[in-house]
This record gives C-alpha cells, sequence and structure tokens, in this order.
C-alpha cells in the first residue's frame, strides 16, 4: 500500500517538475507574442542551447552559479541581436516573421547537433542537491526535482511580480494591449520589442540551465519540449503567462501520469488536450481578454 | 475532332508552349547524357512535386501549414505498403495521392476554428504527433521495403519515352520554326536561330546516345544477363517516372491554379473576410485546397518509393515539410514554376552541400565528418533565412514584381532601341 | 509676431492604399485654441496620427517648434513636448488609473508625486478611483483620464481627437473647462471635432476639413456672423 503512494507521490512529482520546465518555456514565448505578435519557434531550440551551455560551462569550471549565471547573459545578447538584425526588419509582416523563427529553429538545431552531436551529460556530483535522492514513502525521488519546481515557481512570481508592480511591467501590459496607443503615450516601443525579445530569450536559456542537471542535454530536448512550448500557450491562452502557468501544470501533470502508465499516447494526449480546448474554447482557457 | 480543329489547337499551344515543350524534350533526353543526371535527378524531381503541391495552400491560399510532412509521409507509406504486396506502380500512386488528399484535408478541419499562427503551430504538432504515434505503437523500426518494382524494370518504358520525345522533338521544331519565321526584329532572330540549332545539336546527341546505350542493348542482345538489363533500365525507368509524375502534377496543378477555383484561392490569400461576404464558403474552399495539395503530396510520397528501396519513418519528419517551405519560398510563392525549381534547387543544395563534406573535413580536421554531415542542413538554414529577409517573394517572384526594369532593358538591347 | 508652434505643410498620406491625406497645410498658433472640424471620414484622425508620427506622410512635412519632426519616430516627437488624446480607446482598459499615468508621464522620478498631485487636484474624482482598473471607470471618467495623461506631460500642444464623442452634456461641459484651464496655463491646444456645438464656446480659430484637404478655414467670430459656412462645410445648421 505504502509504496504504490509512493510511486504516486513520484509521479506527481515528476509531473510538477516537468510543468514548471514548460512553463518557464511557455513563459517567455507567451510573452513575447503577446507584444509583438512574433511566435518564436526557436524558442524551445534557445531553452535547449542553454541547457547545453550551463552543462558546459559546468563541465569546465565546476561552479554552479557561474554555469547558471552566464548562459542567461548569453541569452539575453542572442535574442537581442536576433532581435535588431533579423526580426525588426520584418515588422509588421507576420507570415515571414513565422517563416524567419523557424528558419533560426531549424539553423540552431543544426549547429547543436554539430557542435554536440552526441549531447552532453551533467556529471555525478557530491552536491547532494544537484544529484542526490530523498526517500518518499519508500521511493527515491530526485532531490533536484524539488529544485526545479522551485525555481518554476520563483520564475512565475518574478515574472508576476514584475509584470504588475513595476513602470516596465505596466509599459509591456500597455504594449501587448494597444500597441498603438502605447506609442501614442510615449512609449518607445521598438526599444521596448528589443527588451522584451532579449528577456524572453534569456528566460529560455534560464529555463535550460536550471533543468539541465535533471534532463541532461541531448537532441531529445529541443525536439520534445518544441512540441510542448507549442501546446501550452494555445491551451492557456496565447498571450497570458498566466494562463501558460495553469495550462503548463494540466499538461504537465497529466502527460507524466500518462506516461507512467499508457507510455505509448504520451505525446498524443497533449495534442488531445490541444484539440478539446481549441474545440471548446479557441482562445485558450486564459485566452481573450 | 478534325483536322482543322487539331491544327488550330497546336498552333495555339505552341505558341505559348514553345519554351516549356523544348524543355521538356532536353529533359527526357538528358539521362543520355551522364548517368549522373539519371541518377541524381529523380529525387530532385520528387522534391519539385512536394513543393508545388505546397505552393497551393501557401502561395496561392496563403494558409501557412507545417505539417506538410503528413501528407507526403502517409502517401510515402502507403504506396511502400501497396508495391511491397505486388500491386501496380499506378494503384500504388493513386492510392498514395488519395491517402495524401485525405490527411491533408483532414489537418485543414481546425481552420474552421483557428487562423493564421496558431493555426500554423497546430499541423506541426499534429504532424509530428502522427510521427510520435506510429513510432511509439511499432514496437520495432518502422520499416517497410518495396522490393523490385515490376514497372522498374520494364523494357516497353524506354520506347514509349523515345516515341514521345521524337513527338514532342517534332512538335517543338515546328513551332519554333514558325516563330522564327515570324521574328521581326534581325538581332533577336539571329539568337532564336542559334538557339534552335544547339537545341537541335542536344537533341541530335541525345538521341544517339540513347540508340548506343539504351535501344541497341535491348533490340540486339538477345542473351543479356539479368544484372545488366536491371542496372540499364531501372534508373532510366526511375527518371521517366518521377518526371512524368512531377509533369503531371504540375499541369494539374495549373489547370486547377489557372481556372476560377485558382481565383478563389487567391481571393481567399487576399481577403478572406471579402471572400466570404461575397458569398463563398471559404472553409469549405480551404479544405478543398488542403484536399488538392494533399492529393500532389501524396503523389510525390508515392513517386519517393521509386528511388527510395525502404520507406522509414524519416519521411514523416519536419525535414520534409521544411523542403516543401524552402523550395516554395525560395522559388516564389504563388508562382507555381519558382516552387518547382526552388523544390529542386534545395535537393540539389543537400546533395551538393553533403557531398563537399570531405572536402571540408579535409580543410578542418577539427570537426569529425559526422558533424560535418549537418552543415548542409545548417547552410541551408542560413540561405533560407537570407532569402526571407531579402527576397521574400523568392527568385521567381521577385523577378516577376520587380523585373520590368531589367526584362525592359533585355528587350532594349536584343531590339535595337526600336522597342520601349 | 504670431508664432506658430506647428506647421502642417502640404502633407499627403496613405492608409491600406487609400489616399486620406490630399495636400494638408495649415498652422496652430502658440497659446490658441485651434479647431479641425469636418465630417466623419475626412481624415481627421489620420491628420493626427501623421503629426504624431505613428503614420508617416508621402509627401509633404511637419514642423513642430521650428524642427522638421517629419521623419522622427512618435516617442522622439511625444516627448518633444506634444500630447495626444485618443478618439475611441484612449487609455489602457487592463492598467489602473494610476498605472495609466505613471506611463503617460515622461519626466524625471522626482518630478512625480507632485506632478501626480496637481493631477488629482484638477481631476479630483481620479484620485478617488486611482487603484481601480480603468476598464471598470464610467465613460466619461475614461475621457478625464485620457485628458489627465496628457496634461500630466505638461505638453507645449495638446492634440484632442473627438474629445466630445460619446459623453453626456454635462461631461463635454466639463471637458471643454478643463480644457480652456489648460490653455489659460499655456498649452496650445489643436482640437478635432465634428460636433461644432461642443467646441463653439472655446474654439479661437477653425479650419474647416473635407474629402482629405483644408477646405476654409475663419476666426470663431466670422462663423458666429456667418453660420452659412457651417452649413455649406459641415453640412449642419447651429
Amino acid at each position: 500500500m505504502l509504496t504504490s503512494y509512493g510511486i504516486l507521490i513520484s509521479a506527481l512529482v515528476d509531473g510538477l517538475s516537468y510543468a514548471m520546465m514548460i512553463f518557464v518555456i511557455s513563459a517567455g514565448l507567451v510573452i513575447i507574442f503577446g507584444l509583438m505578435d512574433v511566435f518564436n519557434l526557436a524558442h524551445a531550440v534557445l531553452f535547449a542551447l542553454g541547457a547545453y551551455f550551463f552543462i558546459q560551462i559546468y563541465l569546465l569550471t565546476g561552479n554552479y552559479y557561474l554555469s547558471f549565471i552566464l548562459p542567461v547573459i548569453i541569452g539575453f545578447v542572442v535574442g537581442a541581436l536576433i532581435e535588431r538584425v533579423l526580426i525588426k526588419p520584418l515588422y509588421g509582416k507576420h507570415v515571414l516573421q513565422l517563416l524567419l523563427t523557424m528558419g533560426i529553429m531549424i539553423l540552431f538545431l543544426q549547429i547543436i547537433q554539430i557542435t554536440w552531436p552526441a549531447g552532453i551529460y551533467f556529471p555525478e556530483t557530491d552536491v547532494w542537491i544537484l544529484s542526490g535522492t530523498i526517500n518518499v514513502l519508500g521511493t527515491r525521488i530526485r532531490v533536484y526535482k524539488f529544485i526545479v519546481i522551485l525555481g518554476g515557481l520563483i520564475v512565475f512570481t518574478v515574472i508576476d511580480l514584475l509584470l504588475s508592480k513595476t513602470r516596465f511591467g505596466a509599459m509591456l501590459r500597455a504594449g501587448t494591449e494597444n500597441r498603438e496607443l502605447a506609442e501614442a503615450f510615449g512609449i518607445n516601443i521598438s526599444f521596448l520589442f528589443t527588451i522584451a525579445f532579449s528577456l524572453g530569450c534569456a528566460l529560455a536559456f534560464l529555463g535550460g540551465a536550471l533543468v539541465a542537471p535533471l534532463t541532461h542535454a541531448t537532441i531529445e530536448l529541443p525536439v520534445t519540449f518544441t512540441l510542448l512550448s507549442f501546446v501550452v500557450p494555445v491551451v492557456g491562452g496565447m498571450k497570458s503567462y498566466r494562463g501558460s502557468f495553469f495550462a503548463s501544470l494540466l499538461i504537465g501533470i497529466i502527460d507524466r501520469l500518462v506516461a507512467y502508465y499508457f507510455s505509448w499516447l504520451s505525446f498524443a494526449i497533449d495534442l488531445l488536450i490541444m484539440i478539446v480546448v481549441l474545440l471548446i474554447k479557441p482562445e485558450g482557457l486564459f485566452g481573450g481578454e | 475532332m478534325n483536322i482543322s480543329n487539331f491544327k488550330k489547337w497546336l498552333e495555339s499551344v505552341s505558341k505559348s508552349r514553345l519554351t516549356s515543350l523544348i524543355l521538356i524534350t532536353i529533359a527526357l533526353v538528358l539521362p543520355t547524357f551522364s548517368k549522373q543526371f539519371t541518377i541524381g535527378l529523380p529525387i530532385l524531381f520528387v522534391w519539385a512535386t512536394l513543393a508545388i503541391s505546397y505552393d497551393i495552400i501557401l502561395g496561392f491560399c496563403g494558409i501557412p501549414s507545417f505539417g506538410h510532412a503528413a501528407p507526403f509521409g502517409l502517401g510515402a507509406f502507403t504506396a511502400a505498403i501497396l508495391l511491397s504486396h505486388g500491386h501496380p506502380l499506378v494503384v500504388a500512386i493513386l492510392a498514395g495521392a488519395f491517402v495524401g488528399a485525405v490527411v491533408n484535408a483532414s489537418m485543414s478541419l481546425p481552420c474552421y476554428r483557428v487562423k493564421g499562427i496558431y493555426y500554423a503551430i497546430l499541423t506541426l504538432a499534429i504532424a509530428e504527433m502522427i510521427h510520435v504515434l506510429i513510432s511509439n505503437i511499432a514496437k520495432t523500426t518502422v520499416a517497410i521495403t518495396v522490393g523490385t518494382t515490376p514497372e522498374l524494370i520494364s523494357n516497353i518504358s524506354p520506347w514509349i519515352f523515345a516515341i514521345l520525345t521524337i513527338f514532342l522533338w517534332l512538335f517543338s521544331t515546328y513551332a519554333y520554326v514558325k516563330d522564327i519565321k515570324n521574328t521581326r526584329y534581325g538581332r533577336v532572330k539571329t539568337i532564336k536561330i542559334l538557339v534552335f540549332a544547339a537545341y537541335n545539336l542536344i537533341i541530335l546527341y541525345g538521341t544517339y546516345r540513347y540508340f548506343e546505350n539504351v535501344l541497341l542493348t535491348l533490340l540486339w542482345r538477345k542473351n543479356i544477363p539479368y544484372v545488366e538489363l536491371v542496372r540499364i533500365l531501372i534508373p532510366l525507368n526511375r527518371y521517366y517516372y518521377t518526371f512524368m509524375l512531377m509533369l503531371l502534377s504540375y499541369i494539374f496543378l495549373y489547370r486547377v491554379v489557372r481556372s476560377p477555383l485558382g481565383t478563389i484561392f487567391i481571393a481567399i490569400r487576399e481577403n478572406p473576410e471579402r471572400a466570404e461576404v461575397i458569398g463563398y464558403n471559404v472553409f469549405k474552399y480551404t479544405v478543398l485546397s488542403f484536399a488538392i495539395s494533399g492529393f500532389v503530396a501524396g503523389i510525390s510520397g508515392a513517386s519517393y518509393m521509386i528511388c527510395i528501396p525502404t520507406a522509414t519513418l524519416e519521411v514523416l519528419t519536419v525535414d520534409k515539410t521544411f523542403i516543401a517551405l524552402l523550395g516554395s519560398v525560395i522559388g516564389g510563392l504563388g508562382t507555381l514554376i519558382g516552387p518547382l525549381f526552388g523544390g529542386m534547387l534545395v535537393g540539389l543544395l543537400r546533395d551538393y552541400l553533403s557531398k563537399i563534406v570531405p572536402g571540408i573535413h579535409a580543410l578542418f580536421p577539427v570537426l569529425t565528418v559526422q558533424q560535418l554531415q549537418l552543415l548542409p542542413s545548417a547552410i541551408l538554414g542560413v540561405i533560407y533565412i537570407v532569402i526571407v529577409m531579402l527576397l521574400p517573394y523568392g527568385i521567381l517572384g521577385t523577378w516577376y514584381l520587380k523585373g520590368t526594369g531589367v526584362k525592359r532593358k533585355i528587350k532594349m538591347i536584343l531590339m535595337g532601341r526600336r522597342w520601349h | 509676431m504670431t508664432h506658430h508652434i506647428l506647421e502642417v505643410d502640404n502633407v499627403h498620406t496613405y492608409v491600406s492604399g487609400y489616399h486620406i491625406l490630399q495636400g494638408v497645410s495649415f498652422k496652430v498658433e502658440e497659446g490658441k485654441i485651434t479647431t479641425i472640424l469636418g465630417r466623419n471620414g475626412v481624415g481627421k484622425s489620420t491628420l493626427l496620427k501623421t503629426i504624431m508620427g505613428i503614420l508617416k506622410p508621402v509627401q509633404g512635412r511637419i514642423i513642430f517648434k521650428n524642427l522638421d519632426i517629419t521623419p522622427l519616430p512618435p516617442h522622439k516627437i511625444i516627448n518633444m513636448g506634444i500630447a495626444f488624446v485618443a478618439a475611441e480607446r484612449a487609455i489602457f482598459g487592463g492598467l489602473t488609473v494610476e498605472e495609466n499615468l505613471s506611463i503617460a508621464f515622461n519626466g524625471n522620478r522626482e518630478e512625480y508625486e507632485p506632478r501626480l498631485e496637481k493631477i488629482f487636484e484638477i481631476f479630483p474624482d481620479l484620485r478617488r478611483l486611482r487603484k481601480l482598473k480603468a476598464r471598470n471607470l464610467s465613460g466619461g471618467q475614461q475621457k478625464m483620464l485620457a485628458i489627465a495623461c496628457g496634461v500630466i506631460k505638461q505638453p507645449n500642444l495638446m492634440m484632442l481627437d473627438e474629445p466630445s464623442e460619446g459623453l453626456s452634456p454635462v461631461f463635454v461641459r466639463r471637458v471643454m473647462e478643463t480644457i480652456e484651464k489648460l490653455k489659460e496655463e499655456g498649452t496650445t491646444i489643436l482640437l478635432v471635432e465634428q460636433n461644432f456645438n461642443a467646441v463653439k464656446k472655446i474654439a479661437e480659430f477653425c479650419y474647416f476639413m473635407d474629402k482629405g484637404q483644408i477646405v476654409y478655414q475663419s476666426e470663431i467670430e466670422d462663423i458666429n456672423k456667418h453660420p452659412e459656412i457651417l452649413t455649406r462645410y459641415l453640412g449642419v445648421s447651429l
């Protein structure tokens, strides 16, 4: 009896940590899309890139904090470059921007495969938080999964505070609601776009760095999460980060529970949820304010 | 149809289709020039067929679908299954086309509720889901081996194509001579005569080689070892079948696009609300366009099985969607002929870039050959991005749109400034 | 010597392929209330958007404070001293009253509190409603907020697009009184309206617009003396 509770809890922890992973990717995606109407198809690949960088830097320096901070900075810079050089010139041409982000996605995927053809794995460490396990009701659960869950919650809180309590957040929300009016109010929309995109990419890299000790960095990472990063905004609402949070929870937990019992159904269930939501409420559960 | 009507029809076709006729005839003769052509071109024809099928939805209807791998892959699988069980090629192709049409049309159903980018994402997800689902359900690696298709070793088809080539050559010569007689400007006339001479040289040379390599072998040598026969016939047949499939698909789509149906598609691309208001059921026509597109995509999938002996899950990967997308965009969305060549160009680039990998490896031994295998796709990605940013209408599209200045200059040079 | 704070010179603007502004030229005198009157669809909103830089003219110039602002991006133009109050959807419904004001504000951090106080003195209702999301305000209150967002910038030129639209007569009067107060403090006002009755008490100079061009201009006194002008250019009578 006790062991089955243990397995359930393990599955739940799995689901929650998976949900937080999905959330961190979707949050950046949704904020960018909400403000700029650019759906960054490459977002999940950037997330994976963050994981690759994290492990690579950790292998070189052994310093967790450095390995965590550097990818975030790199992500910000990469995002700014992409936005300035590639996306801004196509302002207003949404189909082209979409095609462009697809090109970036493919390109970065190839670069990842060229640079790390076999993927890189996070090494076993002596640090209990990173590599150890904890015994819960008879099942062993990786401690780091709780860190991921905690990380996801922190990210959600920080985004929430940023958007609702700061002037910058108010400007982002204003620009998302009515871009033209924001310009009329004197907000430098062009600069706001660049900053928002850069932050979104930095967030993606941060997410990757966060989950790397758990998932390692292989080609599975961008592939799996690319699809999930599409499903979540559709379910939660394409422009709502709160929607992403709850949609991630929904999809993450259901996905992991299904994976335990009906593994062949695993991606199909996510798609099923997406189709159901599309039929009932096409703008997403939290969409269409 | 009596003789005078037939003559009139010949006249009208010859005037407007001269260039196409010449190109087609040359294409039919090409395989004799070099084994490279015979082996390398069929797969390019497959990609061309795939790309033009994609142009219908993105170029003409303006609907971005990222799930094009689905009708291609499932069409390929259908054809493969039928062929491996010994069914005729024609049946396999039609079945693949039908499956492609049904799959693609089903994928277009969400268009009722979901539009634009949301729809694009959905199609990507659906296509990947099909891929993953099949991969998960089948416990082992999925591979359907086609075996030797009887049609591929048919020794009748080279004759049929020989006759076709001769007929087309005669027809194009007749039309060309008429055209030269009607040309007014001396400079243009000279150029045309030169081109005509070159054209005939090519055809004659090709015919000579064809005779020597293929027909003589088939006619005179009675006890040819099976292996040698097959070595000649299979690549040749592959070439012709894939070429004809591409040509027929193109003609089919061309007729669709020039018909009132095609105009409706364009109306949907330009202003769907207005089309709806005028009285067209946009949703119905959207599904129809997807069905047509899926039909041709299914054909290209079956065509793929003519070139490749085994169907694996890789026919369902996003990679195929990307070829269709890249080919259409580079060629020029909405031009149909652009994506035809765009698809071939993309296939060619992939092939060529893969070939120079060992060369690059010699120069930069830092990266392994496996790593360098991926360089072509990366470079292709860069080219794609550059095209999207600089030539959003594709090569042909930009030419159509902005080429008037250049065309005018060329005309002025050719006609000696008497035309303006 | 009259000083013109804004000069629009032969401006042509296209919107979605349509030639909306077909050579608009006029001047706005500093310190006065200038109105542009015209029926629906003549291009009044397009004109304001062009001045602000949200739309770019294909021909012509816009000169503000003796500087050619035509090529500048909107945020630079606004920060040179122009405020704009839109006709509909003039504020951000998803933001609170205070948030709307804070993003409209464009000065140094120290000046924010005192200016906010001043706003609440002019618009006491807003102080009461400051924490409310703007979409929960009534139509008239939203208009007041929109104007407040303009005032908080302490602009040299304030442009209002159909300020009387959708308001009850009481509110219209309040809005016009507020605008007059602003003018008295030195702000130049440019009003765009189709309802002459709403602005007749405060307008000083009137331009009439039709089919994308300025077709008539006069001081307010002339219109009062010759009301047939209104019939001819606006299609209404007093």
